[in-house]
């Protein structure tokens, strides 16, 4: 009675284990690591999704998505995100089929410094400059 | 299983058969003189500035410019509309340079007799393969852009948009050379603006100016930052990839050669104020994609998606037209260019001195086909866009910039400060791609090749005597 008894309960787990393991495999994903970097303040966000699930992503700036924004909600497997300022987000991917835990993706964005900017800012002003005067002193 | 798409096979197909007998027609039309290789490689030295003008500013509106404005504006904001614009300064800065050069050397053919006779061996050789290597790789680019762009507006599949697009621009361009390639530019340019102009003004009437400002303002403030650190870094390197670009490039010189007496400064002129607001209104489109709550899976797709949602089907057929218009002026333009350059630089000079303007001909058209046939099988396995490598050539056009300027102004400039400029450019250039980003590149290039096209000059003066630029004859 025992035996068939942990039979049964050990059947029941491995079923469960198998149906959590497929549904982690079709459920949508970040591709690649869940931690990113940009120093320009755009980013493109690529995830799985096998069986075309229609999915939402938010973005938010706390990690408990009080302030959530929609940024993306269709079946596509990628979404451009563009025009963030220096700080941390996070994006939330759930799929609106499936109830399991949705994937965060953190994105840290630091521009470049502003002084190392301009400084090549100005050497291609000083550049371009020196090529204009080049050709109005030629045409004079 | 078919993707959902804008148009469906049956317009889509429609629209390509015409377009294609179009332009097939139009260019044997435009080809009618043809007769010698002074016709074919510089259309008999006789365009006029109409049809100059509108080359200059067609052959520029490529399919980047359709696709890249809106997509520079999506991720560098403002900053990225103006920087694109900023590629107008090329056209401006050559009309001078156009004057010159026809006054310099009445009776070239390339920008590499420009190189040989003012820089010798070492160096033309040396320009010779930046130029063919970064010209090749647009026109690749270009092609695949073609097959790309019809298989995601139509379900075309992409081996027969790319062959259609690459075929038709090859026929007419064996056919009426440089001719033909101006003629069809003026009507392509001209459905390129008419279209750019209706997609902007439904942007504008549908969206409005104030709700893209205060979306952009909520959402995405940094496209509205004016120290957008990026940005700031692209903006000059954008301009001098576009002065590169122009200076350098056969495409731009074969024009200059091919347009009547005291025409080329007007014609480049035009050309530039022309082409200046396109990336403008081709770009700022852009910010309306959020507003209009538009999905952006790749940031290149920006402009047709939006113009598909503001349009309709309307909108579809009109990306479809003006896409293909903005890539077949490009790819003849290099086409062209490509194949004159090594007729006359490789073909004449290193092999047939003696070949006379027939042959010439003849084996441009044959350099052309021969093109043709290797550009579709190198695009025929769909690698992806080849828009990163066009911007690794970034470098390597900024690195010709002083060579040339000072090749054309200063007698002092020297062959060894050209080469120098050349290769140290280039590497720096391309060492600040790798480790900084595509965004700066250029600059980096650009200004170590001054920095050593100048300390060459002022250590080592050359003497250069200009006549020696016309010693060469039809």
């Amino acid at each position: 009675m025992s035996s068939s008894f942990s039979s049964l309960a050990l059947s029941s787990i491995l079923c469960l284990l198998a149906i959590q393991a497929y549904a982690e495999t079709v459920t949508p994903r970040f591709l690649g690591e869940t931690t990113q970097v940009s120093d320009t303040g755009y980013y493109t966000l690529n995830w799985s999704n096998p069986e075309h699930q229609t999915v939402t992503i938010d973005r938010a700036t706390s990690v408990h998505f009080h302030d959530s924004q929609p940024v993306f909600r269709g079946t596509d497997t990628s979404a451009f995100v563009t025009g963030l300022s220096d700080g941390t987000y996070y994006f939330r991917l759930q799929s609106e089929t499936e109830t399991i835990q949705p994937d965060i993706l953190t994105l840290t964005v630091a521009h470049r410094s502003l002084t190392e900017s301009l400084a090549l800012f100005c050497i291609g002003a000083i550049v371009f400059l020196a090529s204009v005067l080049v050709i109005l002193r030629g045409v004079r | 299983m078919t993707k959902e798409v804008a148009l469906s096979i049956p317009t889509a197909a429609t629209l390509l058969v015409v377009l294609s007998v179009l332009w097939i027609l139009i260019g044997f039309y435009f080809a009618r003189r043809n007769k010698n290789f002074s016709d074919h490689a510089v259309a008999g030295r006789s365009v006029g500035l109409a049809l100059g003008a509108a080359t200059a500013a067609a052959t520029w509106i490529t399919s980047n410019t359709i696709m890249l404005a809106p997509q520079l504006t999506l991720q560098m904001g403002i900053w990225g509309m103006l920087a694109y614009s900023t590629a107008s300064f090329g056209l401006f800065l050559f009309a001078p340079m156009a004057a010159r050069i026809r006054t310099l050397m009445p009776e070239a053919y390339t920008s590499g007799d420009f190189m040989r006779l003012r820089y010798g061996r070492s160096a033309w050789l040396l320009y010779l393969l930046i130029t063919i290597f970064y010209s090749l790789t647009w026109l690749v680019s270009m092609a695949m852009a073609g097959g790309i762009l019809l298989d995601s507006l139509s379900n075309i599949p992409y081996t027969y948009g790319m062959s259609v697009i690459l075929f038709v621009c090859v026929v007419y361009t064996i056919n009426g050379g440089l001719s033909a390639v101006i003629g069809t530019d003026f009507v392509q340019s001209i459905i390129i603006l008419m279209g750019v102009i209706i997609v902007g003004y439904a942007v504008l009437s549908q969206v409005g100016m104030e709700r893209m400002y205060t979306h952009a303002v909520t959402h995405t403030p940094a496209l509205l930052d004016v120290l957008f650190p990026a940005a700031l870094m692209a903006f000059f390197n954008n301009l001098l990839f576009g002065l590169g670009e122009v200076f350098h490039n056969n495409v731009w010189w074969s024009r200059a050669f091919a347009m009547r007496d005291g025409v080329g400064k007007k014609a480049f002129l035009i050309g530039g104020l022309i082409w200046l607001p396109v990336p403008i209104a081709a770009g700022f489109i852009a910010l309306a994609a959020g507003v209009l709550q538009i999905p952006i899976p790749s940031p290149d797709m920006v402009g047709p998606l939006v113009t598909v949602h503001v349009l309709g089907d309307f909108g579809a057929i009109l990306v479809f037209i003006v896409v293909f218009c903005s890539l077949a002026s490009s790819i003849d333009s290099l086409l062209a260019s490509i194949s004159d350059l090594i007729t006359e630089d490789v073909y004449r000079k290193l092999l047939r001195p003696e070949a006379d303007t027939h042959t010439l001909k003849k084996m441009s058209q044959r350099i052309t086909l021969l093109l043709g046939v290797i550009v579709w099988l190198v695009c025929l396995p769909r690698v992806g866009s080849l828009m990163t490598v066009l911007f690794f050539a970034g470098p390597l056009v900024g690195s010709l910039i002083w060579p040339i300027l000072t090749g054309l102004y200063w007698k002092c400039a020297n062959t060894r400060g050209a080469i120098l400029g050349m290769l140290l450019g280039s590497t720096a250039g391309l060492i600040a791609y790798f480790s900084i980003g595509w965004y700066i590149a250029t600059v980096i290039g650009t200004a170590v090749s001054m920095v050593c096209v100048l300390a060459s000059a002022w250590l080592a003066p050359a003497s250069f005597s200009w006549e020696r630029l016309g010693t060469e004859h039809d």
